[in-house]
Parts: structure tokens; C-alpha cells; sequence
């Protein structure tokens, strides 16, 4: 459980503004908004394992079934 | 020790959320998000140790096991909706924090009814 989830959520952020910033530059509008919905789909994903996770630990620690 | 892990990761999950909010909000809200999570990750395992030691108090002085795994459950739910609320209000919405908080309490004062009777029940066989 190291930190570099943190900074892999940055990474994607940064990488979808650019991404998104230089398409929309270039006129294609919904690839940008594409591009950033798929960031924070990808984002999301990552972060649904750590609540399962979470909850299975906490479920188990306090017997909350 | 765990606090310069802890003092760590909260710093560098500020700075990341800094960074992400003014280009992408909804990205800088889940890096929150991870953030937290990996803070209560650190400290659910130390958790286990200290509920361990109650739960041996809890045998020896005599204590139902029910109110004890009942006063337990009631910590776990106030432990997840302490978290619910506060990434809740992270992101911009207190009302939904607040609901949040006040369903939390409803569940434990739900928990909380046979830990009064029995409560009850003692004081009443106590009396004359």
C-alpha cells in the first residue's frame, strides 16, 4: 500500500488536461471531453479496489456483517 | 512510527489535490479520496491490536459478548460515516455530509437500544 496510487491518480489527471487542452485546440471538441471522461473513469477504477478494500478490513476488524 | 508515514501521505495527497483542482476537480476529488483511504489504511491494522486487548478486558470483568461486538459495530459505523462525511464535505456538498452524519447516528442509536436494556435490567436487579 505504497503511495504511488497517489501520484498514478495525479499523472492521469495532468495527462488528461493536456490531453484535452490540445484537442481542444485542434477542434475536436468531443474527443476532449471523451478523453476526460475516460481520466476519470480510469481514476475511479483505481481507487474502487482501495474502498473494497477498506470496507472488507473494517468489516471484519469491527464484525459489522 | 507511523506519524511521519501519516504526516506524509496527507501532505503529499494536499499538494496532488492543489495541483489537480483548477485543471480537472472531479480527478483532484478522487485523489482525496485515495488519499484518505490510505490514511485509515494505516491505522485499521494498529485497530485490531487495541479491540483485541477490550475484548479481553470485556472477558475477564464479565461483560455479554453481545455488547461488546455491539459497542464494536457501533465504533465501525461511526468510523465509515466519519469518513463518508468528510469526503462528502471534500468535494463540496456539507448537506450530504450532514445527512450523512445523521443516518450514522440513527444506525447507532439503533445499535445502541439492547446496550440500554441491558443496562437497564442491571440497575433494576440492583435496586432493592
Amino acid at each position: 500500500m505504497g503511495i504511488e496510487i497517489i501520484f498514478r491518480i495525479a499523472a492521469i489527471g495532468i495527462l488528461a488536461s493536456v490531453v484535452s487542452s490540445v484537442l481542444k485546440q485542434s477542434g475536436k471538441d468531443e474527443l476532449a471531453t471523451f478523453v476526460s471522461l475516460s481520466a476519470v473513469i480510469i481514476s475511479l477504477l483505481l481507487v474502487l479496489d482501495m474502498v473494497a478494500d477498506l470496507f472488507s478490513t473494517v468489516r471484519n476488524l469491527f464484525s459489522l456483517y | 512510527m507511523e506519524v511521519f508515514q501519516l504526516i506524509g501521505i496527507a501532505l503529499l495527497t494536499a499538494v496532488a489535490v492543489i495541483i489537480l483542482r483548477p485543471h480537472k476537480p472531479e480527478i483532484a476529488m478522487i485523489v482525496s479520496l485515495a488519499g484518505g483511504l490510505m490514511v485509515l489504511f494505516l491505522f485499521v491494522e494498529t485497530l485490531s491490536g487495541v479491540i483485541g486487548g477490550f475484548s479481553q478486558i470485556a472477558t475477564q470483568t464479565g461483560v455479554p459478548i453481545t455488547l461488546f461486538s455491539a459497542l464494536l459495530r457501533i465504533i465501525g459505523i461511526g468510523y465509515l460515516t466519519e469518513f463518508a462525511a468528510n469526503i462528502c464535505e471534500d468535494s463540496g456538498n456539507q448537506s450530504l455530509a450532514h445527512k450523512v452524519v445523521i443516518g450514522g447516528k440513527i444506525l447507532i442509536l439503533v445499535m445502541a437500544i439492547p446496550i440500554v436494556t441491558s443496562l437497564i435490567d442491571i440497575i433494576v436487579g440492583v435496586l432493592p
